[in-house]
């Protein structure tokens, strides 16, 4: 299909005007049509908060779960119908929080798709409390003389997790961010693109302007992201920089090539009018 | 003598392999054409303590134990402490006289027959280690018993045959030995033979088993879980039949991701389950009103184990009966059906997927560990009849032909027709917000209002006035049983033995708690001479549910809640005793 509009839906988001969610969404719209993808062979799953809005505004399948739950309804779906491409969108207070457990298990399971996390340091839907990732020092409604917990550092955690596609993105640069998520999707196995984002009500502090200062690209520094070492040093170094691209890019293979019941077709198109079951009753006998 | 019924008891420390001797004497009893029972008892521990396996036979079908043991194999001195008052007099006690240092002076006066075997030193004859105990001990039993040899033969090749060669030959050459000297020096002065009775060919089953099976008949193509007794047994049957079926299980990291990942499947057009107990449902709970909202067709199983909190872990309790009709918040619509036997677990779960996608809704299976985990004998199940019913599905050409595909469209009946991601023309966004017609977040008060009016609709079309409930027995019986799940199985069989007092008794089963069959259960109660419900649990939760439904007040109730299931002629007493 020609029809460049063809992820656009009827509805408008309702994200604050300026809100970096706008530049995610392009990016995966610009994404799925580098891909030549159409409408119904994509799904999206999502949590809850201002990121988990976004399989509303683009014209796949969408399932707007849970806070915290969009990886275990994505593993799921993707299961079922392999033949999918399945994006899983988490926020940082959604997906590092709530659902920090199912991320980790995420990385080492290794399921065929990309998890895409709205990273802004802050809850927007319930009004700007500190994220998992907020600043120490960083005072919100919950933590009002300053957070005392230290951030945590999701890429670092997906690489030690076993994860094969980790990556940065920024949402001011969704032509990037476009491309980064069609490397993820096109990854075979587990894809994690954490995206630095803007939130103009909450966190102003850290503008565009803030971001732009600091964004750099890894691939212009040379660096290996085949190599797992390097990649957390990329992580962890302390120099005021936010490197973004592909961090670690490991070969292991995918979920799916450890289920040969997904060999032939997908679950979805298994014929179930009659099973036959009589040698579950023979063994019992 | 040959006899029309045994009772049998096999007790030992954790770890001795128990389970898996109570196993093979009930399947040897299940294969010579008896009927069989059985039920495993153990604590929550992996070595040591005690474990035990009972076991009832008889020509007639069997529903339970009664307080009198035929045999008692004790594998250790403890289970002859704990049982030995449970022995009935000219039953046998077959211990290890190398090991045991019991008092079995009493036993001796109470007239129980004491067949010390030398265990270990025949397991040191072929050469093997205390894994070899169980065996012997039933080698010992089936010798006392004149029992087939050939047909013992025939069930350790089954048991131990993947064990390698040498752990099977070891096995069979420790039973004979066994078996010779128990029927040589001891079977004269026993009175009890077991001898093959023709009989039409019986599987030997657990409810979690039967429930698998239904599961797999089904179509269940999707499989997901965290290890929780008494729902365990469901993942690991359904785990090491994965390829043979073309289904994929998944050990999830929780029970939370358990449930998404089911729900996920099912949103992507599977067939699709998940089993836990009380403990991991608790978790699962938001997931179930996701279901709701979002109208995903999800089976859950919830096998009740004593609580609250962890509880008594491996024990038995039907205390979650409110809790899973309340479960996850607001209003929703959410069919709650409770089998009773192997058979209702097996046909259920199969009905349980056809309404899950007709109601687009989640479909919860009540089981409790005494269901879960005990065996009944049951002729091959017939599979006539049983036909996979999806539901309002659109396929690419129906879609066609739409001008707008709605999937939350107002209709008469509340079910709106679903579509598979996947489908051409069919896109739109689920969402657990509150929406419109086409799935849109929708905060509108009239649209809110028809969208629950929609959703409560969907079930009322869900005829449960035969299917709910079942009575047995004349309904002007002396005195009318109420019950539900496990206890079904106590409650028959204490029927069969106030019967034999010519004491007529009915009982009143109920099936689907939800829908509820409240007509129906409101005309059998108010033709009643008198009622009383039989539960397991301390409160009477089924009382309040008919009181809920029909508006009638159950006033009598027999309750145990100490973990453990009823035995027939405990049941019985009680019964005996409103007469």
């Amino acid at each position: 299909m020609e029809n460049a509009t063809r992820f656009n839906t009827k509805a408008k988001p309702t994200w604050c005007p300026g809100c970096g969610n706008f530049g995610i969404q392009n990016a995966i719209k610009k994404a799925l049509l580098s891909l030549d993808l159409q409408p119904h062979e994509v799904a999206i799953s999502s949590g809850i908060g201002c990121s988990g809005k976004i399989p509303h505004w683009i014209n796949v399948y969408g399932f707007h779960g849970l806070h915290g739950r969009t990886l275990p309804v994505a593993t799921g779906l993707k299961l079922a119908n392999h033949k999918l491409v399945v994006i899983a969108e988490g926020g940082d207070g959604d997906g590092y929080s709530e659902g920090m457990g199912h991320f980790i298990h995420a990385c080492r399971r290794n399921v065929d798709m990309t998890y895409i996390v709205h990273n802004n340091g802050v809850y927007g839907l319930t009004t700007g409390q500190v994220s998992p990732t907020g600043d120490r020092g960083f005072a919100s409604s919950t933590t009002p003389h300053g957070a005392i917990e230290w951030p945590l550092q999701p890429l670092a955690l997906a690489i030690s997790a076993g994860a094969n596609f980790v990556a940065r993105g920024f949402s001011g640069d969704s032509e990037r961010l476009g491309k980064l998520i069609s490397e993820g999707i096109q990854h075979r196995g587990f894809s994690f693109i954490d995206v630095l984002q803007v939130c103009v009500s909450f966190n102003p502090s850290k503008s565009y302007k803030w971001y732009q200062q600091r964004v750099g690209n890894l691939e212009d520094e040379g660096h290996d992201p085949t190599d797992r070492t390097k990649a957390l040093e990329a992580v962890f170094r302390d120099d005021g920089r936010l490197p973004i691209g592909v961090f670690y890019r490991g070969s292991e293979p995918a979920h799916e090539e450890g289920l040969p019941q997904l060999a032939a077709e997908p679950l979805v198109k298994h014929d179930i009018t009659d099973v036959d079951i009589r040698p579950l009753m023979e063994e019992q006998v | 003598m040959t006899t029309n019924e045994l009772s049998f008891i096999v007790g030992g420390a954790a770890g001795l392999g128990i389970k898996t001797a109570g196993l093979i004497f009930a399947r040897l009893c299940s294969r010579a054409g008896w009927h069989v029972y059985g039920n495993v008892e153990y604590p929550s521990i992996i070595r040591g303590d005690h474990n035990s396996y009972q076991v009832m036979v008889s020509e007639k079908r069997v529903f339970g134990h009664i307080r009198a043991l035929n045999i008692l194999l004790a594998l250790d001195d403890l289970s002859i402490e704990l049982h030995k008052d449970e022995i009935r007099p000219g039953g046998a006690v077959i211990y290890d006289v190398n090991k045991s240092k019991a008092d079995r002076g009493e036993l001796e006066e109470q007239e129980v027959l004491l067949v010390g075997l030398p265990f270990q030193s025949m397991i040191k004859e072929v050469g093997g280690g205390q894994r070899l105990l169980n065996t012997v001990g039933v080698g010992a039993t089936m010798g006392l018993l004149h029992f087939d040899f050939d047909a013992i033969a025939v069930t350790l090749e089954d048991t131990f045959a993947r064990h390698g060669e040498s752990v099977l030959k070891q096995n069979l050459d420790v039973a004979r030995r066994a078996y010779d000297a128990a029927a040589e020096g001891f079977a004269d002065r026993f009175d009890v033979t077991l001898q093959r009775r023709d009989a039409p060919k019986r599987m030997l089953l657990t409810g979690n088993e039967a429930l698998a099976m239904g599961a797999i008949k089904a179509g269940v193509k999707f499989y997901a879980g965290y290890p929780m007794t008494p729902s365990s047994s469901i993942l690991n049957y359904m785990a090491a039949r994965e390829r043979e079926y073309g289904l994929v299980v998944k050990h999830a990291e929780d029970e939370i991701s358990a449930v998404g990942m089911a729900l996920g499947a099912a949103f992507a057009g599977l067939r699709s389950m998940t089993a836990t107990s009380g403990g991991g449902f608790c978790l699962m709970c938001e997931f179930v009103g996701l279901a709701g909202m979002t109208e995903t067709p999800l089976v859950i199983v919830e096998s009740q184990r004593p609580g609250p909190s962890t509880g008594l872990p491996t024990r038995t309790e039907q205390g979650d009966l409110k809790f899973v009709l309340s479960a996850s918040q607001d209003e929703f619509p959410r069919i709650v059906i409770a089998p009773g036997d192997p058979e209702e677990s097996f046909r259920l779960t199969f009905e349980a997927f056809n309404l899950a996608e007709k109601y687009q809704t989640p479909v919860i299976i009540l089981m409790d560990k005494h269901l879960s985990e005990s065996t009944w004998t049951y002729e091959p199940f017939n599979c006539a009849g049983m036909t996979i019913d999806r539901g309002e599905l659109l396929d690419e050409s129906a879609l066609a032909s739409m001008k707008e595909y709605r999937r939350y469209a107002l209709t008469e009946s509340g079910i709106s027709p679903m579509v598979h991601p996947g489908t051409p023309g069919g896109v739109f966004c689920a969402t657990s917000d509150e929406h419109d017609e086409r799935g849109d977040i929708c905060e509108e008060e009239n649209v809110r209002s028809r969208m629950v009016e929609k959703r409560l609709r969907k079930i009322k079309s869900l005829d449960v006035s035969e299917c709910g409930w079942r009575l047995h027995g004349d309904s002007d019986a002396d005195l009318m049983i109420v019950g539900w799940g496990s206890t079904t199985s106590a409650i028959h069989g204490a029927m069969d033995l106030l019967a034999e007092d010519g004491t007529r008794i009915s009982f009143l089963q109920v099936i689907y708690m939800n829908p509820f069959p409240s007509e129906q259960v409101a005309d059998v109660l108010t033709k009643a001479r008198r009622a009383v419900v039989v539960e397991n649990n301390a409160t009477a939760q089924l009382a309040d549910v008919i009181r809920e439904n029909t508006g009638i007040k159950i006033d009598d109730a027999i309750l145990k809640y100490s973990g453990r299931q009823w035995l027939v002629d405990e049941l019985a007493d009680q019964i005996r005793r409103r007469l």
